[in-house]
């Protein structure tokens, strides 16, 4: 008895072993993007799937130049973030960001709208 | 006083002090520490970023870039705002440098083929092995059965050893590099045009321009920072006007105000009606033309008579027939370009990898030197550079196989005489015949004539037209590849495979489209037992025997001061750009002769330190690089491509590169989110093109060519001209380049992997 | 109450045994040693004539200052 109890349980947790590593290949970090088709681009899919976000992108200076969602959001199956950060600013605008510590202001994004970039809106 | 006041106006003062002092963050700098106890320590090793000085690894443009190190590993990237070509932004490919630096294909130990495998070897092993077998390919074949591929992505202190190594010692003038691909014909344009290579003027002059003429450049997508800067310069001055010259619509399309959605091929007509009409309608400048002009057929001097009977078949009528373009869209670029205060006319691709490409070159100098438009704020013929040390190491360190270092020659026995005199060798050392050109050396590698070859920091197994033709000769030979990752497409073909130290890793100097040199720091330890490029090649001049001229080095600023005595005195001279300075500047725009000279902004006019005052006097430019001063307009002849289309090959295939990806994506490849912009290898179609072919988007088509055939995804998109397809050459899983032709330029040996002919089918 | 910073510019080398000596003084604090030989110092004082004796101090008893440069001063009467 006690030793089908032992069986039972070592095949459980050995099983929850294999489910816990298998995802593991993927070094993930961040939020969880829905399951897509990876073959085609952000940009591409969210054209569709969030017109209002993409037409904001689109007029703002970041689409002007084609810097696309993964500059911000990750590429999505190994990065990904819900919301932009602003470490991700900085790259480019490190001016901008410690001139914003200079103020209360801890995110780009208190005033400036991820998509359009837009002040306060 | 309440605790959050005070401690507010202590922040507020260590702000102020550290902004005096210039210190980026008072957490991010090398910094030493004191505390009460008086206990020393280093902020750095307590999770601070040291944030160092450099410029990108990737395009021609030459951004400054911040590299961020956190406990000896790459943190980030901040663009550097101080530098004046990019204040601080950078296109998305910089962005992620730090990501390739720690790719998981970096190679960490050198390879040798073994029984058919790439087997791990000890760098002892590996150098004595490609030092014993050049040294027997020497003995036994000649010098000349031996040879060397560079990069326009090497540090110019690379190329420079590289150089000495091959001409001067082991005797054989078959160094080269990949610049041949890309920037020849640009070279030749400048040479046969001005006396000497590179623009006239730098980047600054956009800011001074109303009218900028894009022919075959996506500025938008290949040279994405100096497109910013167009743009804003639009925006700033918005009578500012964009003309472009291409056969397809790009995302610089933007900021258009004409396109002229040419043939493939056929713009040179277009050029010589804008001469014509430029002339017919008095919007020359006669002055300019009469102190500063010859002109010539291209083996004869003629006159400015007989150029303008010349011009006399190239009628807007004619072009627009010939081009596919409207004849009054013509004409109105013409009067727009002429009627400009000041104008720059930028090119990459779409004009130097073509068999016209010299010609073509030539072209676009000729609108500028007959209006004058030269010299001054504002106006150039401003050819944009595709690598980041294109034009630093192998223009101006003379990496090709007919040119030695400081704008010399092979040919000219004087210049031979003066390096061998730099470089520690008799002065007949180097041979006075020029070496076999790139094609040449790979065809030469197939046949077998070439028996060993050494490839530095590029791709050409995947990056060579006409592929198939090459692949096998590649694999034969005794082929060493020095590298930073592994698998590329000619390190698995290689015999021996030695891990190179990456950017960061080593420090250096790159010399971008503008003529400014700027030094990069090595901030970064490389991994594993990857070495420096420049030490690699000096320890195979040791076991080599040539180890004497060799071991005085002993750091990249020796080498630097070495090459510098090569510049003494000529149009580029570089000797007031020491370390020291370049350490602490933004770089500097040659000629700068001396420590205390600030850079040039236009060659051969006043303000260049080079100028020969006496000759020049009187004259608003004078071109010393020529034997009378004068720039030379070139009457040449509408040549078309080497394949056009036919009856059974009936498409254009044009071919190119995306905003995320570089070259053979050994690096960018590398990092997800770049490869998340487009995953899949694919083909553009015109809307039309598509229609008739029965080809919906992404749908699988196959593209064939003389040469070979690949399927490959269709995109359907209103950007290439109909009868035009695009094909990106990024993805090693579809090699675009073994659809393209090998046909060279007669001048610059640079292959026209612009154009050739196909036929498309659904796969 | 007042609060200044200033950068205290040292001989070559000598910005560590500085700021030792910086460090034994009340109300002052060091924020670390940049370029070599620049010292970050910040001062809260009390009173006006705290700020006196401190320059007097820089002046005579330390060596190898070569130079004192305020950069923040607040101060008010509460």
């Amino acid at each position: 008895m006690l030793k089908k109890y032992f069986l039972i349980l070592s095949l459980i947790i050995g099983i929850l072993l294999v489910y816990g590593f298998t995802d593991s290949g993927q070094v993930k970090k961040g939020d969880k993007h829905p399951k897509v088709d990876w073959e085609i681009g952000c940009q591409e899919c969210h054209k569709d799937a969030t017109p209002e976000v993409y037409v904001k992108w689109e007029a703002s200076r970041h689409g002007e130049v084609n810097f696309g969602c993964y500059i911000c959001h990750g590429d999505g199956q190994e990065v990904f973030y819900k919301k932009g950060k602003d470490d991700r600013c900085e790259g480019c605008h490190s001016t901008q960001a410690e001139d914003m510590k200079k103020t209360k202001n801890k995110s780009c994004f208190n005033c400036h709208n991820g998509h359009s970039l837009k002040f306060h809106n | 006083m309440s605790i959050n006041r005070r401690e507010f106006l202590k922040r507020s003062a260590l702000v102020a002090a550290a902004a005096a002092i210039g210190v980026d963050s008072i957490l991010g700098n090398t910094i030493k520490t004191i505390d009460k106890t008086g206990e020393a320590g280093t902020l750095q090793t307590k999770g601070s970023v040291a944030w160092h000085k450099s410029v990108c690894r990737l395009c021609g443009v030459g951004c400054g870039v911040m590299l961020g190190v956190k406990d000896g590993k790459p943190f980030g990237i901040k663009g550097d705002s101080e530098n004046t070509i990019n204040k601080g932004l950078l296109c998305v490919k910089g962005f992620y440098l730090h990501k390739m630096i720690t790719a998981k294909n970096r190679l960490l130990y050198p390879m040798i083929r073994k029984n058919g495998k790439l087997e791990r070897a000890s760098w002892e092993e590996a150098l004595n092995l490609v030092a014993s077998k050049f040294k027997e390919i020497k003995e036994k074949h000649g010098p000349d059965a031996l040879a060397f591929y560079g990069s326009g992505q090497a540090e110019t202190e690379e190329t420079y050893i590289a150089n000495k190594l091959f001409k001067g010692h082991i005797g054989t003038n078959n160094v080269e590099g990949n610049p041949r691909l890309c920037m020849a014909s640009a070279v030749g344009g400048y040479t046969t045009t001005f006396g000497a290579d590179e623009p006239v003027g730098t980047y600054d002059d956009i800011d001074h321009s109303d009218l900028f003429l894009l022919i075959g450049s996506n500025t938008a997508e290949a040279h994405p920072v100096i497109y910013d800067r167009i743009v804003s310069r639009k925006k700033k001055n918005p009578a500012t006007k964009v003309i472009i010259i291409d056969p397809r619509k790009t995302p610089t399309n933007k900021i258009a105000d004409l396109h002229l959605q040419v043939i493939p091929g056929y713009d040179l007509a277009i050029m010589n009606a804008i001469a014509k009409i430029l002339i017919d309608e008095n919007l020359v400048d006669e002055q300019f033309i009469k102190e500063s002009v010859n002109f010539s057929d291209g083996t004869n001097p003629i006159t400015y008579d007989d150029y303008k009977k010349f011009l006399g078949k190239f009628t807007p009528e004619y072009a627009a027939e010939k081009s596919g373009v409207d004849a009054k869209d013509i004409i109105k670029a013409a009067r727009m370009f002429g009627e400009s205060q000041a104008a720059m006319t930028m090119w990459t691709m779409g004009v130097n990898q073509r068999v016209a490409g010299v010609f073509l070159n030539n072209l676009i100098h000729n609108i500028h030197l007959l209006t004058g438009k030269l010299g001054k704020p504002g106006s150039d013929s401003f050819s944009l550079t595709g690598q980041p040390n294109a034009c630093g190491g192998v223009r101006e360190g003379g990496g090709l196989s007919h040119l030695l270092p400081g704008h010399r020659v092979i040919a000219n026995e004087q210049h031979r005489k003066e390096i061998a005199a730099i470089w520690n060798v008799p002065p007949d050392a180097i041979k006075p015949e020029p070496g076999k050109h790139t094609m040449a050396m790979f065809d030469a590698v197939a046949k077998g004539e070439i028996k060993g070859i050494y490839i530095m920091c590029t791709n050409p197994a995947q990056s060579l037209p006409n592929l198939n033709k090459y692949l096998k000769g590649m694999e034969d030979a005794f082929m060493v590849v020095a590298e930073s990752f592994h698998p590329t497409e000619t390190s698995k073909l290689a015999h021996v495979v030695l891990p190179a130290s990456f950017w960061g890793e080593k420090e250096g100097v790159y010399g971008c489209t503008e003529r400014r040199s700027q030094h990069m720091v090595k901030a970064l330890n490389p991994p594993g037992e990857a070495k420096w490029d420049a030490d690699i090649l000096i320890e195979i001049a040791t076991r080599m025997g040539y180890g004497k001229n060799f071991e005085h080095y002993t750091s990249a600023e020796s080498i630097w001061n070495e090459y510098l005595k090569t510049t003494k005195g000529k149009d580029m001279d570089l000797t007031g750009a020491t370390y020291a300075r370049l350490r602490k500047l933004r770089g500097l725009t040659w000629p700068v002769p001396n420590e205390n000279h600030p850079g040039t902004w236009h060659r051969f006019t006043e303000g260049d330190p080079m100028l020969p005052k006496e000759k020049a006097a009187g004259k608003r430019m004078y071109f010393y690089t020529k034997p009378d001063g004068k720039a030379v307009v070139f009457a040449r002849p509408d040549k078309g491509p080497e394949e056009p289309v036919s009856a059974e090959y009936p498409y254009v295939l044009t071919t190119g590169r995306i905003l995320e990806q570089w070259h053979t994506m050994t690096m960018t490849g590398q990092v997800p989110e770049l490869l998340r912009a487009a995953p899949k290898p694919y083909a553009e179609i015109n809307p039309e093109d598509a229609k008739k072919l029965g080809v919906s988007n992404k749908e699988l088509i196959k593209v064939t060519t003389k040469r070979g055939s690949l399927k490959v995804e269709a995109r359907v998109i209103d950007r290439p001209r109909k009868g035009t397809i695009f094909m990106p050459f990024h993805w090693p899983e579809s090699l675009t380049n073994i659809l393209t032709i090998d046909a060279v330029d007669a001048g610059s040996k640079e292959p026209e992997f612009k154009i050739c002919a196909a036929k498309i089918e659904r796969a | 109450m007042i609060i200044a910073s200033m950068i205290v510019k040292t001989m070559l080398g000598k910005a560590e045994e500085v700021t030792l000596k910086l460090n034994k003084l009340p109300n002052i604090s060091t924020h670390g040693i940049y370029k070599e030989d620049n010292i970050i110092v910040v001062i809260e004082a009390e009173k006006e004539e705290e700020l006196e004796s401190f320059a007097k101090y820089m002046s005579s008893e330390i060596n190898d200052v070569l130079g004192v440069y305020p950069t923040f001063i607040s101060a008010d009467s509460e």
